[in-house]
Parts: structure tokens; C-alpha cells; sequence
């Protein structure tokens, strides 16, 4: 019997541009995992219809999102909600990941107490990154993104290879932290952007965070 | 005392921020974006925002220096 993932990755604008192109390499991984089956709505199909069909029809039991949130929302393709308090009820028994902004300051809470997510990961604030204003619109190729892909990634990857909740979320706060030590030098900073990046680094250290059980896994 | 604490971190990280180049920008996912300049008036103006990413920069110093909390 495959696990079963559903992610969400629109990329409408600069912000979801940058989160499209982190998530390129957790996706070509799964592809190649027979014993993962992954309903990948991707661009356009990152909308509500979609993602409440396939939730109710293949019952993943890791949700992977990818967009723009606030405290009680994380959205899809061009702004439209896919999960807010309205259909919070489909988290039930699920591991939820959100990388957005805010969502889990309270629609996390909601998911875990009201509606008995089994865990909801996600950022107490915003979500924060440099980017190289030169490669805006080739995200892939923008160095500084380079560690807030890494620790994406990080995420994910061990959240796909079984390990729980607690311990995915300690792996990717030591790595934002190992970041912070070791990024960069003069040499290869022509602009001055290390000192932005680090600090974006500790801002998404300090708001990174789950609500429910921490030992549940993928 | 803890306000005069919070004070002189407020000190430490506007001197900081003063020292990088105002203009260059930090992302929020939310598609907004926020120069060095931006940051400096947030922290001057005692707003949220300000307070947490004086904060937050005081929670990088003490990783850069080793100092556990």
C-alpha cells in the first residue's frame, strides 16, 4: 500500500515563483519512490476544487502547501483560498506542512484542536528570503535563495522519509542554525546581502513551528 | 530593567542595521518586500514588526557568538 501526498505549488508572481522553484527537487525525488503516490497540483490546478476533490478521493496522509498565507489561510493559484477555517475539517488524521506565511498562528491551532489534524507545520509569521534581484526570473539559478531552499528541503525530505514530526522540525532548526555560522564571506558577497541573509535565517528559525503530536510520521 | 534591556538591544541592532546598505531588500512570502531602510523605521517607530526583528537579530548574535540561551 503507497503513502499518499498531495502538494500544492502555484507560481503566479515572485513569491510563489521562489517556492515553485524549491520544491522542483522534493518532487523530482517522490517521482522516482514507487512506495509514494503524489497528487502534484501544480500551477493552475492549485486551486480549491481540486484540492478538495483530491483529498476526498486519494486520502493523503501528508498535505504539502505551497503559497501565500496569513493567520487563518494559506492560498493557491492567483490569491484563492484552498484552506482556511470554512474546510479546515479536511485535515483530519492528516500531517499538514504549510510553506506560507502566518498560517500557523492560527488556522495550525484550529487544524489541530478543533478539527484533529494529526500535526500542522508551519511559520508563526512570515516566511522570509533574499533574493538576487538580477535572477527574479530565473529563481532556479539565485544563490541567494541557495539556503532557504536547502532548509526546505531539509523539511520535506525528512518529513518523506519517515522521520516524525519533532525531529524534523529539530534537523531543520540545527540546519538554519548551522546556516547562520557559515554563510558566506566578504569574498563572495559583492552586494552585502550575508548579513540580510542570515537574519532571514533567524527569522524563519524562530517562527518555524508545529501545533499537535510530535511524534507522528509520514 | 527589562525595558532598559530591550533599549539598548534596540541600540545595538539600529547601529547594525545602519552599517548595510539601505536599500537592499528582504522577501516576505507574501509577495511584500522590505528594504534595510524599512526595517530601521519599524524598530524607530516601536511597531510589531520592529520588535520582533530586534528580536530576531539579537537571537542571530547570539548564535554567531556561541552564546546559548
Amino acid at each position: 500500500m503507497p503513502k499518499k501526498l498531495l502538494i500544492t505549488r502555484p507560481n503566479y508572481d515572485v513569491a510563489t515563483s521562489y517556492l515553485y522553484s524549491f520544491s522542483k527537487e522534493i518532487i523530482k525525488k517522490i517521482k522516482g519512490v514507487k512506495e509514494i503516490h503524489m497528487a502534484d497540483l501544480q500551477l493552475a490546478k492549485a486551486n480549491r476544487n481540486n484540492f478538495t476533490t483530491v483529498l476526498s478521493k486519494q486520502n493523503p496522509s501528508l498535505i504539502f502547501l505551497n503559497g501565500h498565507g496569513d493567520t487563518t489561510s494559506v492560498t493557491g493559484h492567483k490569491d484563492e483560498s484552498i484552506l482556511d477555517e470554512k474546510n479546515i475539517n479536511l485535515t483530519k488524521d492528516r500531517i499538514v506542512y504549510a510553506l506560507a506565511c502566518d498560517s500557523l498562528e492560527k488556522l495550525g491551532k484550529i487544524a489541530v484542536t478543533k478539527e484533529k489534524a494529526k500535526a500542522y507545520i508551519g511559520y508563526r509569521a512570515s516566511f522570509m528570503f533574499v533574493k538576487d534581484p538580477s535572477r527574479t526570473s530565473s529563481p532556479d539559478k539565485d544563490k541567494n535563495a541557495m539556503p532557504f531552499r536547502k532548509a526546505c528541503f531539509t523539511l520535506i525530505n525528512s518529513l518523506i522519509d519517515g522521520e516524525n514530526v519533532s525531529k524534523v522540525i529539530e534537523k531543520t532548526k540545527s540546519q538554519y542554525e548551522e546556516m547562520i555560522r557559515s554563510y558566506g564571506t566578504s569574498e563572495d558577497d559583492p552586494y552585502g546581502d550575508v548579513p540580510l541573509i542570515r537574519f532571514a535565517l533567524a527569522w524563519d528559525l524562530e517562527f518555524l513551528g508545529m501545533e499537535g503530536d510530535p511524534s507522528v510520521s509520514f | 530593567m527589562k525595558n532598559e534591556l530591550y533599549e539598548g538591544q534596540k541600540e545595538l541592532v539600529l547601529a547594525r542595521l545602519k552599517t548595510l546598505n539601505t536599500n537592499s531588500k528582504i522577501m516576505l512570502g507574501g509577495d511584500k518586500e522590505y528594504t534595510v531602510k524599512d526595517m530601521i523605521k519599524h524598530i524607530e517607530d516601536n511597531d510589531d514588526f520592529g520588535r520582533k526583528v530586534v528580536e530576531v537579530q539579537i537571537k542571530m548574535l547570539k548564535i554567531l557568538t556561541n552564546i546559548r540561551e
